[in-house]
């Protein structure tokens, strides 16, 4: 089992699935990993060039803004390999959500201006918007005669505290719109969080009449919507890949381990544990690829989009936390000690489930979008639902 | 799909539309609309046996058809009676004849999936030449004879004997859970010719004509109240030794064959739940008035998730290179499927689900619910289909045995 354990994948693509986790062997070790996990900016700019090197940021991303013009399933292979070694990096906020955000919602002045950045690594953007289904946009935009200008606070922004950009959401009188913010500029504040995962870094960032420029094209709320669905599609991704390796390392254990005399692995109690974390990661793994299918499917519908992203998120994330769960009580005590990597893809599985929308979110949407269990009221609630 | 070209595919499709069109007529969904139609929601079939026979008559009538059109047995080689195209083409024809009025095919699952991929991978020339057509063709039910009172999931443990006897074999013994017994022609035996050989290496195969003297079925009644099973006495019964698949003494690797194909067949699309049942279950919370239910809601959202999983799941491993274990997660996601509808089902309908009020859509769930456990063991139990995952994909290794010799 590994990244490449995918149907329908081509010798492109494949080749694309080698070349980064040989890559991520290397430079994302769990050394690597812990010692980031303790600084305050959370990744190496070095190893970030080296990805932007090898053109990683920018797969995605059309080639006329400078990108390799390839699809999100090779982004997904991508996400799939980080997710195996917990690669810090800002791959999430600027090459899946920042970049998303500029194809979807952004207008065409800000992709041509922004996308060059982000494809080839020199810019790290940060998304400052709700990530979850019903979560009130904190932050006013007022026209002044000059521009534009945000108030409010933006919460668990992801690698917010370290951007090189800010693309905010942000409510006018004329509804939701996303604007661009330079970091730096007078009146913006941010504080990096302590998070639950170490290995994904969240900012809290207050705005107190910071200058914006608006970057959205006609009809943001769709926009926005259909970026969080991809999101979660590439979130699945490294979920699948997170959950792959904690299977793989318990059953390792568990054919290592001896006691009565025996591999523990030979008891069915640990062997059946460790068959039903295969189950659920076949599960998750089936529908992320479906998932992914229909996020690079060129006619896709924002229906069939929210259908297949809210059921991958939904199995994915419940089946990253408990084979984590369940790897890291294979492991006995051992998987209890700060030095095993057990608790680091605890943290992760966590924090991935909840990061873009809870399971009852994602349970809602399916059901509207199934016309289930309809009434009046809720359908109509569900249905504007993100 | 794998295996097939976009073309070759719509152009097959097309064909097979052309053919389920003229000769059948497109189902008007079997859930109309709460209240309508039959009120039963059955999993195990245990017709009124004057029922089932005119329901397998028709059904064979229909595979008959099928087969003498062209489109029984796609992916099977011509020499034996199949069409010699992509194998991937007989899920695909099955699809589409599910948007159809046509009879089930049901009674021809075991012969289709079963005892034709063992007759192929271990039969002689002469036993593929004899079988498969009329396997496919459904002119022959199967059933099969490997359980026995001593030997569950331990199989390997058949006790039922075959001896040397003139230019066959004479067998003597007792199968159980054999579905389909009483109406089948023919059956595929697993039995014990060499007692002296380790208990893995003295089994052979056959296949077994079941309308001869020796042979006594006998309904076994399950817990539904119904008989899906039945018990089978063997007694002096005569097999020709060109009956044999696979040399003498290689049965349980023809058994394996065997049990790796159902295992397939009970998870996948063949026994997937149908969309008909989460529309029950969306009926039944509408019927209830508990569509602002969030728990309602919630047990209905996770019935459907693990539906459209198990699908994806299904169609994904026809694209993988190695899908034979996902077999086993196939059904072992099937029959927790069952209980979670079942349960939910329950706990929905609360005390109404006690006793029979008379209202449609109600009380028939009890019989899906009795009907749920039954599948955790048909095909091999829950905890079989771990160890082979457990050992054969993750490389676990085996327990301690006590009867390795």
């Amino acid at each position: 089992m590994n990244v490449l354990d995918r149907p329908r994948l081509t010798g492109e693509q494949i080749e694309i699935g080698r070349t980064i986790t040989e890559f991520l062997a290397e430079y994302s070790s769990e050394p690597a990993v812990r010692a980031l996990m303790a600084t305050e900016a959370g990744f190496d700019p070095a190893v970030w060039s080296r990805l932007a090197d090898l053109g990683i940021p920018g797969l995605a991303v059309p080639e006329c803004y400078g990108g390799l013009g390839l699809g999100l399933t090779e982004l997904s292979l991508v996400m799939q390999a980080a997710g195996e070694v917990l690669l810090c990096a800002p791959l999430l906020s600027s090459a899946v959500l920042a970049a998303t955000v500029l194809l979807q919602v952004g207008d065409e002045s800000a992709r041509a201006e922004l996308l060059p950045g982000i494809a080839d690594g020199t810019s790290r953007l940060a998304v400052a918007a709700p990530t979850t289904p019903g979560t009130a946009v904190e932050i006013t935009a007022d026209a002044y005669a000059g521009g534009w200008s945000l108030s409010g606070r933006a919460r668990q922004v992801i690698d917010g505290a370290t951007a090189t950009g800010l693309l905010v959401a942000a409510r006018s009188t004329s509804g939701l719109g996303f604007f661009a913010v330079d970091p730096d500029a007078a009146g913006l504040s941010r504080r990096s969080l302590t998070t639950l995962d170490p290995t994904r870094k969240l900012a809290l960032i207050e705005f107190r009449e910071v200058a914006a420029r608006p970057v959205s094209g006609p009809d943001p709320v769709a926009g926005w919507t259909r970026c969080l669905d991809v999101a979660r599609s590439m979130l699945a991704a490294e979920q699948v890949g997170g959950a792959e390796r904690c299977l793989r390392t318990a059953v390792q254990y568990a054919k290592d381990r001896v006691q009565f005399g025996r591999p523990i692995g030979s008891f069915q109690a640990i062997k059946h544990t460790c068959a039903n974390m295969l189950i659920t990661l076949e599960s998750a793994r089936a529908s992320m690829v479906e998932a992914v299918r229909v996020v690079d499917s060129p006619d896709r519908q924002d229906r069939d989009l929210a259908a297949a992203a809210s059921l991958a998120a939904l199995v994915c994330s419940d089946a990253y936390f408990s084979i984590a769960s369940d790897a890291l009580h294979v492991h006995g005590g051992i998987g209890f000690t700060w030095e095993h990597s057990s608790h680091l893809y605890f943290r992760r599985a966590k924090s991935t489930q909840l990061l873009l929308g809870g399971a009852d979110q994602m349970r809602e949407r399916l059901l509207t979008m199934a016309a289930l269990a309809e009434t009046p009221g809720v359908a109509a609630s569900a249905g504007s639902a993100a | 799909m794998s295996g097939v070209a976009p073309d070759e595919l719509a152009e097959f499709t097309q064909r097979a539309r052309q053919f389920l069109d003229a000769n059948a007529k497109r189902l008007v969904t079997e859930f109309a609309a709460w209240g309508q139609g039959p009120d039963r929601i059955p999993l195990l079939e245990h017709a009124d046996p004057e029922i089932e026979k005119q329901e397998l008559t028709e059904s064979r009538q229909w595979r008959q058809r099928v087969f003498d059109s062209g489109f029984g047995w796609l992916g099977g080689p011509v020499t034996y009676g199949g069409a010699g195209l992509s194998p991937v083409l007989d899920e695909v024809y099955r699809v589409l004849e599910t948007e159809y009025d046509v009879p089930g095919r049901a009674f021809f699952g075991i012969a289709r999936n079963m005892l034709a991929p063992a007759i192929l991978d271990h039969g002689s020339e002469s036993l593929k030449r004899k079988y498969l057509r009329p396997l496919f063709r459904g002119d022959l039910v199967a059933c099969q004879l490997f359980s026995e009172p001593g030997a569950g999931s331990d199989l390997a443990g058949a006790r039922t004997t075959a001896r040397r006897e003139g230019d066959g074999w004479l067998v003597n013994g007792q199968k159980v859970w054999t579905s389909y017994a009483h109406v089948a022609q023919v059956g595929e035996l697993l039995a014990r010719t060499d007692a002296s050989a380790p208990k893995h290496h003295g089994l052979t195969m056959f296949v077994l004509d079941m309308d001869q003297p020796g042979i006594d079925v006998r309904p076994l009644r399950q817990m539904t109240g119904g008989a899906h099973f039945n018990e089978v006495f063997l007694d002096n019964v005569y097999v020709p030794d060109e009956n044999r698949i696979g040399e003498p003494g290689i049965g349980w690797q023809v058994a394996r064959t065997t049990l790796t194909s159902e295992r397939g067949s009970v998870g996948s699309g063949e026994s997937t739940l149908s969309a008909p049942l989460i529309q029950r279950l969306d009926g039944l919370i509408s019927y209830l008035g508990k569509q602002d239910d969030p728990s309602a809601r919630r047990a209905l959202a996770e019935v459907l998730v693990a539906d459209r999983t198990m699908r994806l799941l299904n169609e994904q491993s026809e694209l993988r290179d190695h899908p034979g274990p996902l077999g086993s997660v196939a059904k072992l996601l099937f029959s927790r499927q069952l209980e979670r509808v079942a349960n939910t089902a329950a706990e929905l309908l609360g005390d109404e689900f006690l006793a029979d009020s008379g209202e449609w859509g109600t009380f028939a769930w009890t019989d899906f619910l009795l009907s749920a456990p039954g599948l955790r063991f048909a095909g091999g139990t829950d905890e079989i289909m771990l160890n082979i995952l457990a050992e054969g994909v993750l490389g676990l290794p085996r327990e301690p045995r006590g009867d390795t010799r």
